[in-house]
């Protein structure tokens, strides 16, 4: 009697034979995009790993966030000196994660390779997210595939992609939220991950927050009424409670406030925001905005213009106006006359890449002549890239930092008080057992704790425009200059790097 | 003097087992190592074969006279066996460095070894090979000590307490979210429309309807149930004759009023207990002696009001799937409770909006259950019944009396679980229907007090049906992990929601680690995240039903959002004392009150 009733379907299969069957439905619906993408993968990763590691110079902000990655991955602590509130920590951990999970300060010989590295992920992260992001905006596959090689290839994007920037990590988070947003799924989860992943990129650079208006305005486009209110007030929920984190740490720590004695969060956003020197607006001629503009438009006009001009095209069509909003955020902000870093257009890149195709295939649709001849416009402004590019991926030899760094661990005995730059710091520490370790060049009159414990300084390993330009914050260094011999030179100009011996009669 | 005798043999027999074992244990770790093997993997070879050895020896040895005489398998010994000397073990590690710096290395080892010894030959002796026959009070103080042990190892170990407390809190909270909204978690509309269905019912049904002390309510139930959209079905009020005149009365004047529809069942006079499965049984039994032809079986309580087109629907979908069981929505209403459903007297406009913020928290609890959780416990093959509104097929109910000896097990507190967990293990299909028309309206408890007496009541009964173990022979190893998590959850859910803010101010006082603090947080956050989600129900609850949430209504919901999962955890503990204690007489207690406050009728 009871065979007549209905059994439930045979409880579910092994996890394994799922995941197995799941994947190749996967990849069975996808074949098509894969075949399209990993294409552009290859010249997306080609170009951008070739030459990395001698292009471009060093600069500051690597070696001072590898130096904090080092120091979460072998120190567990948030900086390998007192922690202030410069950026939240996140992007650094993830550096410190990935360095936990490969052995990453090990593997390679210089901490600035390892940087490469995960840059090199985070460009191919991104260049995958970017695509499909322009699938979900409704992007052809030529189109979502053309978005990706604008972003990939572009000189400007390939320079500033290979420095150790924060910004090159949060690009994937943000892209990685859009996705997630305009999930056609529409479920509460896809809705939570687009906030985690918002939060996320918050978390690795809180500049990232100035687009939450545009993510907010996406997702909720993208809502369907029977499960907006659930959708939302969990997406939000959860990605506010990722955010809090970061504060909340300040809490704890007993930093939230400015006091005597202790770094505090809103003591450095205040600086950040308001007391830090202004870069001037975009408008005025003589700004250092102004002249940072200047220096990208040289590396490339096209992508940054070109993505300007498809704003306007963006609001036109109506799936397009979240990532029209986001730009225009973008721009807005070098128009403010607040401080403006010169890593800044990074989170101009990806968005102008996809205007552009956006506002191509739009015309395209409606006008296809007119579609053909903006996109023939795209491909003889993209045509000047390969002469840019051209000495990126040929460039070779040793740089002057590099080698100053070479010529300490051959010739200096490692009890020697070193004044660092940050490029090399971990190095010194990590492959060449510097004790006492090396003390970063701009934490030697900046960090009251190390100017308490400088008892003599030894060599200072510091590129020449530290002397030049930037001599009126290191007082400390100019003055242990004068009281020292050059013992080996690298390189010329201001890139140049000169080892000094400082003399031992000299005290700080 | 010959309990004497055996008392010293048994402890002669103990020492030597524990010295032999020791030393066999010594002679194996050092081969073992000299064999060149890591020290960590050598100790836990030697500390897993001793054990094994000190069990058997234990087990034919010291206490074999005991055993002889015992129905006690020795899986229960050797269960109970690994779990208090793992206990003791754990105590004893704990316990180390607070002895040591006081007493010295070697004396801390040596008394904490002592002290061990007694522990374990103790355990042995009164539970492990002590035959079961442990006497409640006993349990309830060995309830309290693994409590107090618990608390002194955490208080030992805080930092990695708080980390272990709070990712168990975070798994809980994030199943919690996740499975209460299963329902929205992709954009789907509302059920079908029921008035779409054309096709005619045509299976022949019964409906039971345990009444006892029902007199306010009887005979409009009566009525409504009587008068159904259904060619072919039965009501059968069961009723005490001789304890309960009054209902008994209503019962056979509604089946002269509607012959051929109503058919009173007399509860069974022989049985001094009265509970509801016990009713049920006998009800089907007497159908079935009576020669009565059916194909489904409904349960109804005495206060439930049918939707009249319920059995249509409820018939359409048996013939569709060919289901086991169709589990119709019940949904407490009164989110607010009208200050004239309060009993008289001063301050009563005080007492109903005071009340507001268990009555809100409940009724949404409802609210997720049935549209949430049912279908995806449902849709896993994991599914413990509702009381009421739920729909048998006879075959199914013959089959389980041809197994088990009875349909509903008349010595469980929540016998509606056990049957949806029979259901499951007999791999049989449930289907859940959730329509906002179909839905049986009830009202929340009159009282607080009477809520905390119903989830005692629950959470005993859970624990039961955990401890029968018919769960154990649910087809898949997914289904029965999701088993216990069913019948854990509540106990789950009021831990986790009660001890979130105790955690984070621990970890606070204690100035742990940043990294421990964030952690301890999250469960906390995630718990204000379930508030606001409550809102978001509770505004749509009010839209769906069309009854008006009032400001004060959210603000109850907020403000009595932790206190309602303080009293859920009342009661969680209140329940675990007395399934320890062996107390399971709720049924009559509940109903010796029930008859001085009669229920609200629901509407």
């Amino acid at each position: 009697m009871i065979t007549r009733l209905a059994t439930v379907p045979p409880p579910m299969l092994s996890v394994r034979r799922r995941l197995v069957a799941s994947a190749r439905e996967w990849l069975r619906r996808h074949r098509g995009d894969l075949a399209v993408l990993l294409p552009v993968l290859l010249a997306a990763g080609l170009v951008h790993a070739i030459g990395m590691s001698a292009f471009p110079r060093y600069v500051d902000d690597p070696g001072t966030y590898l130096s904090q990655a080092w120091s979460v991955r072998y120190q567990g602590t948030l900086s390998p000196y007192s922690y202030f509130y410069d950026h939240a920590p996140g992007g650094w951990i993830q550096i410190a994660m990935w360095a936990w999970l490969t052995d990453g300060f090990g593997r390679y010989d210089t901490a600035i390779g390892f940087g490469n590295e995960v840059m090199l992920l985070a460009k191919l992260a991104s260049t995958v997210l970017l695509y499909t992001l322009g699938r979900r905006l409704g992007f052809s596959r030529p189109g979502a595939a053309a978005a990706g090689l604008l972003f990939a290839l572009c000189p400007l994007a390939v320079m500033f992609g290979r420095w150790t920037f924060l910004d090159n990590l949060v690009t994937p988070w943000l892209l990685a939220a859009f996705v997630l947003a305009l999930s056609p799924k529409r479920s509460i989860a896809s809705a939570t991950g687009g906030a985690v992943c918002f939060a996320m990129a918050t978390l690795t650079k809180e500049t990232a927050l100035v687009l939450l208006p545009a993510f907010a305005w996406a997702l909720w486009r993208n809502t369907d009424p029977h499960n907006r209110a659930h959708s939302l007030t969990v997406a939000a929920g959860a990605g506010f409670l990722l955010m809090a984190m970061y504060p909340l740490m300040a809490v704890y720590k007993g930093e939230l406030f400015e006091g005597p004695g202790h770094n505090s969060l809103l003591g450095t956003a205040k600086w950040q925001l308001v007391d830090r020197a202004a870069s001037g607006s975009l408008l005025n001629g003589g700004s250092v905005m102004r002249q940072m503009f200047t220096d990208w438009l040289a590396q490339d006009p096209v992508l940054l213009l070109g993505g300007l001009v498809s704003i306007v095209a963006g609001f036109l069509v109506r799936r397009l106006r979240p990532i029209a909003l986001t730009l225009l955020i973008g721009w807005l902000m070098m128009l403010r006359g607040g401080y403006v870093p010169f890593m800044y257009v990074i989170v101009l890149l990806p968005w102008s890449a996809l205007l552009i195709v956006g506002a191509i295939e739009a015309v395209w649709r409606r006008w296809p002549r007119a579609g053909v001849a903006l996109a023939a416009v795209a491909v003889f402004g993209a045509a000047l890239w390969p002469a840019r590019l051209y000495p990126m991926v040929t460039a070779s030899g040793p740089q002057p930092l590099r080698a100053a760094e070479q010529w300490v661990a051959d010739n200096v005995p490692r009890d020697r008080v070193v004044v660092a730059h940050d490029s090399i710091w971990v190095d010194l520490v990590h492959q060449y057992g510097f004790q006492p370790r090396p003390i970063i060049v701009h934490k030697l009159d900046a960090d009251p704790a190390v100017r308490r414990e400088l008892k003599r300084v030894d060599y200072l390993v510091v590129p020449n425009w530290y002397y030049e330009s930037g001599g009126g914050n290191y007082p400390t260094l100019l003055e242990a200059r004068k009281h020292a011999v050059a013992a080996a030179r690298f390189g010329s100009g201001g890139d140049g790097v000169v080892v000094y011996r400082v003399s031992e009669h000299w005290r700080p | 003097m010959r309990s004497g005798t055996r008392g010293q043999r048994e402890l002669l027999c103990f020492v030597t087992v524990g010295l032999t074992v020791a030393a066999v244990g010594q002679l194996i770790l050092l081969s073992l190592i000299r064999a060149g093997w890591e020290a960590w993997l050598a100790n836990v070879v030697q500390v897993a074969v001793t054990l094994q050895l000190n069990f058997l020896g234990n087990r034919h040895f010291t206490w074999c006279r005991r055993l002889e005489d015992s129905r006690f398998a020795g899986v229960v010994a050797w269960w109970r066996f690994h779990w208090a000397r793992g206990a003791s073990a754990v105590l004893s590690v704990a316990a180390f460095p607070v002895l040591a710096p006081r007493l010295g290395h070697s004396a801390a080892y040596w008394v904490l070894l002592a002290a061990g010894a007694v522990l374990n030959f103790c355990t042995d002796r009164f539970w492990s090979f002590g035959g079961g026959g442990v006497r409640p009070v006993a349990r309830v103080l060995c309830v309290l000590g693994v409590l107090a042990a618990g608390v002194f190892v955490a208080a030992r170990y805080l930092d990695v307490f708080i980390v272990l407390v709070s990712v168990f809190m975070l798994v809980v909270t994030v199943t919690t979210l996740g499975f209460q909204l299963y329902r929205w978690w992709r954009p789907q509309p509302e059920e079908p429309d029921h008035r779409d269905l054309v096709d005619p019912p045509r299976l022949p049904g019964v409906i039971l309807v345990p009444m006892r002390f029902e007199e306010a309510v009887a005979g409009r139930t009566l009525d409504r149930l009587a008068t159904l959209d259904h060619p072919n079905y039965l009501v059968v009020p069961i009723v005490d004759h001789a304890d309960d005149p009054g209902t008994a009365g209503i019962a056979h004047a509604k089946a002269r009023e509607f012959p051929g529809r109503v058919l009173v069942c007399p509860y069974p006079e022989d049985i001094a207990v009265h509970n509801k499965p016990i009713g049920l049984n006998a009800a089907l039994e007497y159908l079935e002696r009576e020669g009565v032809r059916f194909e489904w079986v409904g349960v109804a309580d005495a206060e439930d009001l049918f939707h009249p087109d319920l059995l249509r629907v409820v018939d359409h979908r048996f013939r569709e799937t060919n289901a086991a069981v169709v589990q119709s929505g019940v949904q407490l209403m009164n989110f607010h409770a009208h200050p004239e459903a309060v009993p008289r007297g001063r301050g009563r406009w005080w007492r109903a909006n005071l009340t507001g913020w268990w009555r809100a928290a409940n009724v949404l609890e409802y609210f997720k259950w049935f549209q949430s959780r049912l279908k995806l416990q449902a849709a896993a093959g994991v599914m413990p019944l509702g009381g009421n509104t739920v729909f048998f097929r006879h075959a199914f109910l013959r089959e389980l009396r041809d197994r088990y000896g009875s349909c509903w097990d008349g010595g469980c507190l929540t016998e509606d679980c056990k049957i949806g967990i029979l259901a499951s293990v007999l791999g049989l299909r449930v289907e859940v229907i959730y329509s906002h028309e179909l839905v049986t309206r009830e009202e929340t408890p009159t009282t607080l007090a009477g809520l905390l007496r119903q989830r005692v009541r629950w959470m005993q009964g859970f624990i039961q049906v955990f401890r029968e173990g018919d769960w154990l022979s649910l087809p898949s190893m997914t289904q029965r992990v999701l088993a216990v998590y069913v019948l854990g959850f509540q106990f789950f859910q009021a831990f986790a929601a009660a001890f979130a803010p105790v955690a984070l101010a621990l970890a606070i006082w204690h100035k742990s680690p940043v990294v421990v603090t964030l952690l301890a947080t999250v469960p906390l956050g995630l718990g204000l995240l379930a508030v606001a989600l409550d809102v978001v129900l509770l505004r749509q609850f009010s839209r769906t039903f069309g009854i008006k949430a009032r400001v004060r209504d959210y603000f109850g919901l907020v403000v009595g959002a932790y206190p309602f999962q303080l009293v859920l955890s009342c009661a969680a503990l209140w329940a675990i004392l007395r399934h320890a204690a062996d107390r399971t007489d709720w049924v009559k207690t509940t109903h010796a009150g029930a008859h001085l406050k009669p229920a609200v009728v629901a509407r």
